[in-house]
């Protein structure tokens, strides 16, 4: 467990347990079990685990869209159980609007708040400019590749200013290269802004690349089994050979990912029918 | 390459490409007149069985000139967008608060799909015995096949719509509010104008249909009634008034409005 | 697809037990809305007070459903219609596919007859009635041209749009391999067309389900639309309603039944996607 004073902690979450009714096996899975875990205001914060080991279903909870089956949300220390623009969320699907253009969609957030289209206007070419879509603002989601859309995603969850980014594997869906291009572009933002991220990835490559700490999670019913700290400056992280402390780091992140999917593996074998 | 002599090469293009749809046009349209002019003089049919051209002219300018034409395409195309606004007005807000829910839709969905396979003509004698021959027996039918065409197009829209498309809006700082304004309105947009769409070309059947069977009104009424007197001239004008209303309605009301939001939105349309 | 892995800490069904339940959800999910239904209509009438003719009550016509059965009048109407149906639906598409094919081959023949089908198609079915009546008077003939008719043109368009969507290089794998025309109709173009002919079929019978019963009020001694509609004018208005459920079910069997089992085992079979009409 992390020793941090309360008044750092950004997101605290107490005592998570979540049951579920899964319609395809006739079964209550139970998906998390005691789980806890803070994040510190302005930190970079990636959960690791195995697929399905309910990783997103935690941040699903903790952007207030699933209602767990008990225990806590404090943000800033104070409860949360409701979706609010404190929690910004950016999806794996990008979830943008089809129906509105790459501005009306950045501007969602501003719209909703209330704010009119000239109030709204330099906020949004702000954010535009900072993920670097100039020039496509006219665009509407089907005319963008998946790179670009979640680019949009993404400037559409700051331009609210949230005062924590919840990340659901936002780059699982692009090709390789983009996901490196948009790595970089992330911290670079990531800096800019000092926003709270907490980024759910099954990528150990990602998750090393990207965060300040790494929560790998248990597989189900999760929670958090190790927490591990990297120190390693971002511009050495890229080659993991040269910078032998790292590389250390990254080792430790895949054995512990692999004992998991392995336990996971064989749970799925032997429980199969 | 000279721009100008590119230029004139796409205009003579695009001429030839007028010049050909036109000519496509024109020469199945006049062999088609041609047949008909001639086929009286060629097949010994009786002219009450087939009427010549001039006959369906003669009837077309006689119904043009003392308004009974008039009148009643004015009466089938009010009934019809009066049918029309009632089926869709009551549709699209009910289909939304009920596909809202997944419990509600899931309880409605069977009622719906049974009412929407006898929607339209098969309530036509029902619709005489509670509002007598007329004007209202036509209203209710109509509005009958529009509403429940809409009403199915509407759930199957609202629950097409992605969960993360709600999620986002919400995660936004977005109310429920919002979230039906920004999300589900436009998202079943799609499959809402093309229920529009069947649903217009179900009811325009259903009115010929109900003027026919129902009615002592409108163009269905006028050319069945014609058929009673063998008057074919005054069926064969029918006919076509009739063909060449839906031609306008379709080309000018519901494909463009369809193709707007398609193409620019680039959504596929989903299918009933 | 392999199942989600679930620990020993779920709560597990046996499989058998866990079917049958799911079974038994479905039925009583189906059939629970129109239980719901009945009970709202019956309590209807006893509260309007409105006259038996004029708003039968549910038990009225579970018996005039029962007699309609015993006479054996229900039978044989259903079987006059469905008769009419079928006839009219085969000979539709039987006239459409051929043509579709033919439009497709020849550049001319499609372009001439292009113009002529969209003024066409654009004339309801039920415009034409008054004149089928003229040449065939109220009778079999009448009903059937009017479903055929509203039969032809969705399973046409279709058949065009479907034959054009074959890859040209299907065609010439086919030509050199020695094919002849015949060969290439048999071999590439039908089958390929395949299924969207049968998303044609579904659409076209949906009309020609709605066309029989308003031919059959008009021009019909029996079947159900001539039952619903007669049944009125001796103020057995729980005939009617006996009549408008059996159409409502009849068309959904034939739809859920034939109809998308048969396209959707075309599009399988033939592995291709779907495409829109």
């Amino acid at each position: 467990m992390p020793t941090t004073t309360a008044t750092a902690t950004k997101i605290a979450v107490r005592d998570l347990v979540h049951r579920y009714y899964d319609v395809q096996s006739h079964a209550t899975t139970l998906a998390i079990q005691g789980l806890d875990l803070n994040v510190q205001d302005g930190e970079f914060l990636s959960v690791l685990g195995p697929s399905g080991c309910g990783k997103s279903t935690l941040l699903y909870i903790i952007a207030g869209l699933i209602k767990p089956t008990s225990g806590q949300i404090l943000v800033d220390g104070q409860v949360v159980s409701k979706p609010g623009p404190d929690r910004g969320m950016v999806f794996q699907e990008y979830a943008l609007l089809p129906w509105k253009d790459v501005r009306e969609n950045v501007g969602l957030g501003l719209k909703l708040r209330g704010l009119n289209q000239t109030q709204r206007t330099p906020i949004v070419d702000r954010f535009i400019e900072m993920v670097g879509l100039r020039g496509f603002e006219e665009k509407y989601p089907h005319e963008l590749s998946g790179g670009m859309k979640q680019r949009a995603a993404v400037a559409r969850t700051l331009a609210s200013d949230p005062k924590v980014m919840l990340m659901d594997e936002p780059f699982a869906a692009v090709d390789a290269q983009t996901r490196i291009t948009m790595q970089e572009e992330l911290v670079r933002i990531w800096q800019e802004t000092r926003k709270t991220i907490l980024f759910v990835t099954h990528s150990v490559e990602e998750a090393a690349f990207l965060a300040d700490r790494v929560a790998v999670l248990k597989a189900r019913p999760s929670r958090v089994k190790e927490i591990v700290t990297i120190t390693t400056p971002r511009t050495n992280r890229r080659q993991a050979d040269k910078d032998p402390e790292f590389g250390a780091v990254q080792a430790r992140l895949f054995d512990l990912v692999r004992a998991e999917v392995k336990e996971s593996g064989d749970s799925a074998t032997g429980s199969r029918h | 390459m000279d721009s100008s002599l590119a230029r004139a090469r796409t205009d003579g293009v695009l001429s030839r490409f007028a010049h050909e749809r036109l000519r496509l046009w024109m020469i199945p349209v006049s062999l088609a007149l041609a047949a008909w002019l001639v086929a009286p003089n060629v097949v010994d049919v009786p002219a009450y069985k087939l009427p010549s051209m001039a006959m369906v002219w003669e009837e077309f300018a006689r119904m043009a000139s003392d308004g009974t034409l008039l009148a009643g395409i004015a009466g089938s195309l009010w009934r019809l967008a009066i049918s029309f606004c009632i089926g869709v007005g009551l549709a699209i807000p009910l289909g939304v608060g009920i596909a809202l829910n997944r419990h509600v839709a899931g309880f409605f969905e069977p009622l719906v799909i049974f009412f929407q396979s006898i929607a339209g003509v098969a309530w036509v004698p029902l619709a005489i015995i509670w509002f007598g021959f007329g004007q209202g027996a036509v209203v209710f039918v109509v509005a009958n096949a529009v509403f429940f065409i809409v009403l199915f197009n509407t759930i199957t829209g609202v629950q097409s719509i992605q969960p993360t498309l709600k999620q986002a809006v919400l995660t936004l700082g977005g109310s429920n509010w919002d979230v039906l304004r920004e999300v589900v309105l436009p998202g079943a947009m799609v499959n809402i104008l093309s229920g529009l769409r069947t649903g217009l070309a179900f009811g325009w059947r259903a009115l010929v249909a109900a003027e026919m069977i129902a009615g002592n009104i409108g163009l269905g009424y006028m050319t069945l009634e014609a058929a009673q007197w063998y008057k074919s001239g005054v069926i064969v004008a029918g006919i076509i008034v009739i063909g060449c209303l839906w031609l306008l309605m379709d080309r000018l009301l519901l494909r463009p409005l369809e193709m707007r939001t398609v193409e620019r939105w680039g959504l596929l349309r989903q299918d009933d | 697809m392999i199942a989600q892995p679930a620990r020993g800490t779920s709560l597990r069904q046996s499989p058998g037990l866990a079917a049958a339940a799911d079974r038994a959800r479905t039925v009583f999910r189906v059939t629970l809305p129109f239980i719901c239904l009945l009970v709202v209509w019956q309590v209807g009438v006893i509260l309007s007070g409105l006259p038996e003719y004029f708003f039968p009550s549910p038990a009225t016509v579970a018996g005039s459903t029962v007699l309609l059965v015993e006479r054996g009048i229900l039978p044989s109407y259903i079987a006059d219609s469905m008769a009419r149906f079928a006839l009219g639906v085969f000979l539709g598409v039987a006239l459409a596919v051929p043509t579709g094919v033919a439009m497709t081959l020849s550049r001319r023949l499609s372009e001439a007859l292009m113009p002529i089908v969209n003024f066409f198609h654009s004339i309801v079915e039920m415009a034409w009635i008054p004149l089928f009546v003229l040449w065939f008077g109220y009778g079999f003939k009448t009903i059937l041209l009017s479903i055929t008719y509203v039969v032809f043109f969705p399973v046409l368009y279709n058949t065009l749009l479907g034959v054009r969507t074959i890859p040209k290089a299907t065609i010439n794998a086919v030509l050199v391999l020695g094919a002849k025309p015949k060969d290439v109709i048999l071999e590439v173009l039908l089958p390929g067309a395949l299924p969207n002919i049968a998303t044609g079929v579904r659409l076209g019978a949906g009309y020609a389900f709605r066309a029989l019963i308003a031919a059959e009020m008009i021009a019909a001694q029996s079947g159900l639309g001539f039952m619903i509609f007669e049944a009125r004018q001796n103020q057995l208005t729980h005939r009617t309603i006996v009549g408008m459920i059996v159409m409502g079910i009849l068309w959904l069997a034939i739809e859920r039944l034939y109809l998308r089992p048969l396209e959707r085992v075309t599009i399988e079979r033939w592995g291709m996607l779907r495409r829109a009409e």
